[in-house]
């Protein structure tokens, strides 16, 4: 009772408005900033294993291809970092644990997909990128849905 | 030894609404804020209210890992609530807990020891 009392003259007593600044402006979210990470992660992956080493022991020929490669990997682990990091953005700030009702496979769902950034970030499997991207596309609608739209799925590339 | 950040393990300072306070807040020995933005989560929601000691920053040091009131580099004529990273001579290193959406020292630098306003005691949770 008398907690309840303190409670409320608490919240009645002004209160100046003190920022905890966020990365954007607050409650704006959108999925695209994964999308286009992991389009990266799967166009460096099909570059990565179209690559043919070259004949001989020219070794111009060979500081261009090893040049391209590790520029293709650091690009691609980057953007495997980047999708990773947007991807827990939505998980952590976005959905709330009404949104569970909805989607009850939610939390395995981002699970999934953060460990797919991983498997992308380490390896270069073409079949995971693509499965990244399935997992963001998922991530996609169930976000648009929960906001009440249904935004179509367009890709870059 | 306490690591840079590190956030505090401190249950007191989420305790119910008491006399004292209330007395301290009328007297103006502390002042209350209410929060906006998620850069606190998980130790601070929006819409929490948080009492905050006024210090004075000449005469104040804040402990590494407390959480601090100070004016916004960004934009003087608010304030911020962060947590102090790592104090150096330069000044204070902020973070947000919420590592992963908040804007702080890795955006606008060290915060000088006069930007400090004070250092946050008590949270009460918007639900209280």
């Amino acid at each position: 009772m008398l907690r309840s009392a303190l409670s409320a003259i608490f919240k009645s007593l002004p209160a100046q408005k003190v920022k905890a600044h966020c990365d954007g402006p607050c409650g704006v979210y959108d999925p695209a900033s994964a999308r286009v990470a992991a389009e990266a992660v799967l166009s460096m992956t099909k570059k990565l294993k179209e690559m043919a080493p070259p004949q001989g022991n020219d070794s111009a020929a060979w500081a261009a291809y090893n040049n391209t490669f590790s520029r293709y990997v650091a690009i691609k682990e980057d953007q495997a970092k980047e999708t990773k990091k947007e991807l827990l953005i939505l998980w952590t700030d976005y959905f709330k644990p009404e949104h569970l009702a909805t989607y009850p496979d939610l939390h395995d769902t981002f699970w999934k997909a953060a460990k797919l950034c991983s498997a992308c970030k380490v390896n270069i499997d073409q079949q995971k990128a693509e499965e990244l991207m399935k997992s963001v596309e998922k991530i996609h609608h169930m976000f648009w849905k929960s906001k009440g739209r249904a935004d179509t799925w367009t890709t870059a590339s | 030894m306490q690591t840079p950040g590190q956030p505090q393990a401190r249950k007191q300072i989420f305790p119910k609404p008491s006399l004292r306070s209330l007395f301290l807040l009328i007297t103006g020995l502390r002042r209350q804020c209410y929060v906006v933005g998620d850069s606190m989560l998980p130790t601070i929601s929006q819409g929490d209210r948080v009492i905050y000691r006024p210090v004075d920053p000449s005469k104040f040091s804040p402990n590494q890992g407390s959480i601090v009131v100070v004016k916004d580099p960004l934009d003087p004529n608010s304030l911020l609530v962060k947590r102090v990273y790592k104090k150096s001579l330069l000044g204070l290193e902020l973070r947000g807990d919420n590592e992963l959406n908040s804007v702080d020292s890795r955006k606008f630098g060290l915060v000088s020891h006069s930007s400090l306003c004070g250092v946050v005691e008590q949270i009460f949770p918007q639900a209280n």
